[in-house]
């Protein structure tokens, strides 16, 4: 303890202390000098011997200063002074490595910064961490969808008071303020105690509260979310209180959420929230599975009905969610038993019977996007780990090259007794400097990468800024990156010996050409799996949007609105559709009118359990057979091929016998070979007069997406479905972009009250649904192209250096005659043989990857060998351009010139 | 430490002895500064003791770093101001240690020697 309290001091003392001894030090030789001048000898020649008596001034003064204890804090000052000098006078080579270093880290941190806000960030309310939602463990743990009573039985369990929150999925509702136009406005059903159990407080006004949401009685509220209050309400404090009409009912908006909340799921963010009882009032049927024997629950009883399941549920648990499980179980069982009773079949009934929903840790709510994401992030980072290793190895080959070029100066400081550790040190701190300079200039990158990836990769997702535990990371990697850019050059320098490096023979021998060349194979390595990845995800691109989709693409133009929210009921639907029609019809370019309730591309569809009649058919049911409610026109319209059968005309309304068209995938999953026309099939375990009657076969047709295969699928005549038509489908003659705005306005005049979304081709749809996808590739073929840059230049540095340190022996061949052709081959063979490593190497990385992990990657990445060999041909490539400027500048060399210079 | 540049008839000295003599020559002649304990040791070897003068003061340093030795400023015989080097009560114990050890060592190397 006292003799650290000792060094401490003498630490302190040290700069004093270093100064007394160098007085000493040249007292010493003052003392020898004078010894000399008295024996007779002159001044200068006595002071030389008084030198070579006293040593080597320089190490001794390091000895000294290592024997002082902790050595070198003054000499690190002075070293950092020598780097940055040295440094500086390549400013070029200097900035170059920069560069190369904070596209590298910049990179890194950006897509970090972005995953992680994908894919761990946690909801912005108190203690995320307490947040459980009720999931499907059946159903890839998607949310479980509940009951109102459901829920009304957990919000009633008097331990889970204020700890309850229920939400529906978001709808479209159409908005007037003031008498304006409707705009459309996305609305989230939630429970009254939905802002309280989440803990968070309103930026302006109140959230909404459970006296809010009472059965019966809901209040006509709305809490609008911060960014639609300051993109529509103007950031007004006083639009507090104000009244809107939302699908034509007078709504008070009585508060505002803080900025940071932006709803539970990633990726669709509410821009209002109501109270879940308002629905009715409002005409809104957000997502829902129904399970009734009759034709089903009305809309207001869907607060009270066990048969419709339309709310996610989730429950704050500080203390683990066992007791909560216990509360949701016994909620649950009414409506379970309540849903068993509405099913006939016994094997239906015995799986509803098995289902639970699990609460489930929730921090971050739930998303689809989220999930969807997760294989585009898995491949991002090992882009960024390849990205990351090749400019570490580019960087470190060019200060390795750069060592070299110094050999003559380290030669001179290691003759004039500099330590070896002490030049090891200067090298390392010169790639500590280089690579800190790259971390100030990557952060600066990721700022701006940040935000412009997040546009690009998922739009309208709030994404956090750089976490400062990942700038501590980054600190923690500079300075690793540093020491390791500059400890393998240092070592090689450190083996140098004076003697060889004054008399220009090394060039740091074979092993340090032998690991320069190893780095340049690693580089093609990583560019050409970066290629490789970025061309396959491309062709899979080009295959994917090419897709026959079944149906037209240019002359078909689609829009969707929603006839309840303006106020139609069912019996008004017919005259609606025929305005709309006439209207469309009105323009000379349009040939075909069509209405659909989903439509095709609109991420909407809905399903129905059904029994197949007959006993020979070998398919006898099916749990959620997606039916799509069309009218007489929509298949023509949409371009789709009757293959048998007849299409549906007007008379196919209520009241007739019901009709279905199927299409051919689900014929021949039904009934294979035999003739599916006049078959039937119906919603209960037995036949009755309500079964539908198959009248026709339609061509597959990707309607759910255009990566998705064509589900089996059956249309039937909205009018005898009684769902409501929601997609308005024209066919014109020509490019349906080109009459566009005329179509806009004849069909907006013919309805006013009618809100419609987006007019959009479906070659337009398709490119919009692909846009994710394009940005993937944009985004790998980026890294691609600068990894392969990167490798050029390794290459070139490598190359250039050997033709420089054999420029004598080059000189010497060319002087006895041989021909610069041959000089130039070999160079060129050279980089090719590096070019063939590295793409040898790479492929195997590609193959590796792409068979171990394929399945858990980006969506679209597969073996695609034609994508693999043009990556190989590139890598190779790369190596062989590499090479070609070193070659010229070898097969230039003048031999006179150059053994005159010696 | 110590290097043998051409003369061979001098003796490069073993590592670590360098300090055993400083102690010595300290204990023998009191205090003294580094460049009369440099001029100690060569007159004192016969000049067969090849020494770089300037190692004797990472040894100073070293000693000091140790506790065995002390410094303070004084005056050199032509008037210059010198900092003079003192044995201290662990020095004298520790070059006690230091003798016996290598007289140890140097009968045993040499009947090692002798033995041939």
């Amino acid at each position: 303890m006292a003799r650290a309290l000792e060094k401490l001091r003498h630490f302190f003392g040290r700069t004093a202390r270093l100064r007394r001894l160098e007085e000493e030090m040249r007292t010493h030789v003052e003392l020898l000098t004078e010894e000399g001048v008295r024996s007779g000898l002159d001044r200068a020649e006595a002071r030389r011997r008084a030198h070579l008596a006293f040593g080597n001034v320089l190490s001794t003064r390091e000895e000294t200063e290592e024997a002082l204890g902790w050595p070198g804090l003054e000499s690190l000052g002075q070293d950092l002074r020598i780097a940055t000098r040295s440094l500086a006078r390549r400013p070029a080579f200097a900035a170059s490595l920069v560069a190369i270093l904070a596209l590298g880290l910049g990179v890194t941190i950006a897509i970090f910064t972005f995953v992680r806000g994908m894919l761990w960030q946690p909801l912005p309310v108190p203690h995320p961490e307490q947040l459980h939602l009720a999931v499907n463990p059946a159903e890839q743990h998607r949310p479980y969808r509940l009951g109102a009573g459901t829920v009304g039985r957990l919000e009633a369990d008097p331990a889970l008071a204020g700890r309850v929150m229920a939400y529906a999925t978001n709808t479209q509702l159409a908005l007037r303020q003031g008498g304006g136009p409707a705009e459309p406005v996305s609305g989230q059903f939630v429970s009254g105690g939905f802002f309280r159990g989440l803990q968070l407080a309103a930026a302006h006004g109140r959230l909404l509260e459970a006296a809010d949401d009472e059965l019966d009685h809901p209040r006509f509220v709305a809490v609008a979310s911060w960014s639609w209050w300051r993109q529509k309400l103007a950031g007004d404090p006083g639009a507090i209180g104000r009244t809107v009409q939302l699908n034509g009912q007078e709504v008070t908006i009585v508060g505002v959420t803080p900025e940071a909340f932006t709803g539970l799921s990633l990726g669709s963010a509410p821009e209002i929230w109501l109270p879940k009882g308002l629905h009715a009032a409002l005409r809104v049927r957000p997502s829902a599975s129904i399970i009734a024997k009759d034709d089903g629950p009305e809309m207001k009883d869907w607060v009270r009905d066990d048969r419709v399941s339309w709310l996610n549920v989730m429950v704050r648990a500080p203390g683990g969610p066992a007791a909560a499980q216990a509360a949701l179980d016994a909620a649950w069982q009414p409506q379970q038993r309540r849903l068993m009773d509405e099913v006939d079949d016994a094997q239906e009934r015995e799986q509803i019977g098995r289902q639970r929903p699990l609460l489930q840790s929730s921090p971050q709510g739930f998303s689809s996007t989220r999930n969807g994401f997760r294989g585009a992030a898995l491949t991002l980072m090992l882009l960024v780990v390849a990205m990351l290793c090749v400019t570490v190895a580019n960087s470190s080959t060019l200060l390795l090259l750069r060592i070299l070029g110094r050999g003559r100066e380290l030669g001179v400081r290691l003759a004039l007794g500099a330590g070896r550790w002490r030049l090891a040190r200067a090298v390392i701190l010169e790639g500590v400097l280089l690579s800190t300079g790259g971390a100030f200039a990557g952060l600066l990158l990721a700022a701006w990468l940040t935000t412009v990836l997040g546009e690009w990769l998922a739009p309208g997702v709030p994404l956090p800024g750089v976490d400062p535990a990942l700038l501590l990371g980054l600190a923690g990697l500079t300075i690793l990156l540093g020491v390791v850019l500059g400890a393998v050059p240092a070592w090689l320098g450190a083996r140098l010996s004076p003697q060889a490096i004054l008399q220009q023979r090394a060039t740091g021998g074979r092993g340090t050409l032998r690991l320069g060349r190893a780095l340049i194979v690693v580089q093609l390595a990583a560019s050409v799996l970066m290629v490789a990845v970025a061309a396959s995800l491309a062709r899979d691109f080009q295959r994917a949007i090419q897709t026959d989709l079944g149906y037209a693409r240019t002359s078909v133009i689609t829009t969707f609105f929603d006839v309840r929210g303006a106020g139609f009921s069912f019996e008004q639907d017919e005259v609606v559709t025929a305005r709309l029609r006439a209207a469309a019809l009105e323009l000379p370019q349009v040939r075909a009118v069509g209405f659909a309730t989903s439509g095709a591309l609109s991420r909407s569809r809905s399903a129905s359990g059904v029994y197949f009649r007959g006993p020979d058919v070998r398919l006898a049911q099916n749990s959620s057979l997606q039916h799509e409610s069309i009218d007489e026109g929509y298949l023509d319209a949409m371009g789709m091929t009757l293959l048998q059968g007849r299409a549906f005309t007007a008379g196919d309304r209520e009241g007739k016998p019901k009709v279905a068209i199927i299409n051919q995938r689900l014929a021949r999953e039904v009934f294979g070979d035999a003739n599916p026309l006049g078959r039937r099939y119906g919603f209960g375990l037995t036949p009755d007069n309500d079964d539908w009657e198959i009248v026709g076969v339609v061509a597959d047709s990707r309607v759910n997406g255009v990566r998705d295969e064509p589900a089996p699928m059956s249309f039937v005549p909205y009018r005898q479905f009684q769902t409501a038509p929601g997609c308005l489908v024209v066919r014109v003659e020509g490019d349906a972009a080109g009459v566009r705005d005329q179509l806009r306005k004849a069909v907006a005049a013919a309805e006013p009250t009618l809100m419609f979304s987006s007019w959009l081709t479906i070659e337009e749809r398709v490119q919009r649904w692909m846009r994710n996808d394009l940005a993937a590739v944009r985004l790998t073929a980026g890294f691609g192209i600068l990894a392969t840059l990167l490798a050029v230049i390794g290459v070139l540095g490598t190359l250039g250096h050997l033709v420089a340190s054999r420029s004598r022996e080059i000189a010497v061949r060319l002087a006895i005659g041989a021909e610069p052709g041959r000089v130039w081959r070999e160079l060129v063979r050279d980089a090719l043989r590096l070019g063939l490593a590295g793409a040898g190497l790479g492929l195997a990385l590609s193959l590796g990857l792409l068979y171990g992990l394929g399945a858990k990657m980006m969506t679209g990445l597969h073996v695609d060998w034609l994508a693999l060999a043009a990556a190989v041909g590139a890598g190779v490539l790369a190596a062989v351009i590499g090479g070609l400027l070193p070659a010229r500048r070898a097969a230039k060399v003048d031999p006179l010139t150059l053994l005159k210079a010696e | 430490m110590l290097i043998n540049m051409s003369a061979p008839d001098r003796t490069d000295l073993l590592q670590g002895t360098l300090d055993l003599l400083v102690l010595k020559t300290l204990a023998g002649l009191g205090p003294q500064h580094g460049f009369g304990i440099a001029r100690r040791i060569e007159q004192v070897s016969g000049d067969t003791v090849m020494l770089n003068q300037g190692t004797i003061y990472p040894a100073l340093v070293r000693l000091e770093e140790q506790g065995w030795i002390d410094s303070e400023w004084g005056t050199s015989d032509n008037n210059r101001r010198a900092r003079f080097y003192s044995l201290t009560a662990a020095g004298r114990k520790q070059l006690k240690d230091e003798v016996a050890n290598w007289q140890r060592v140097a009968a045993l190397v040499s009947a090692v020697l002798a033995a041939d």
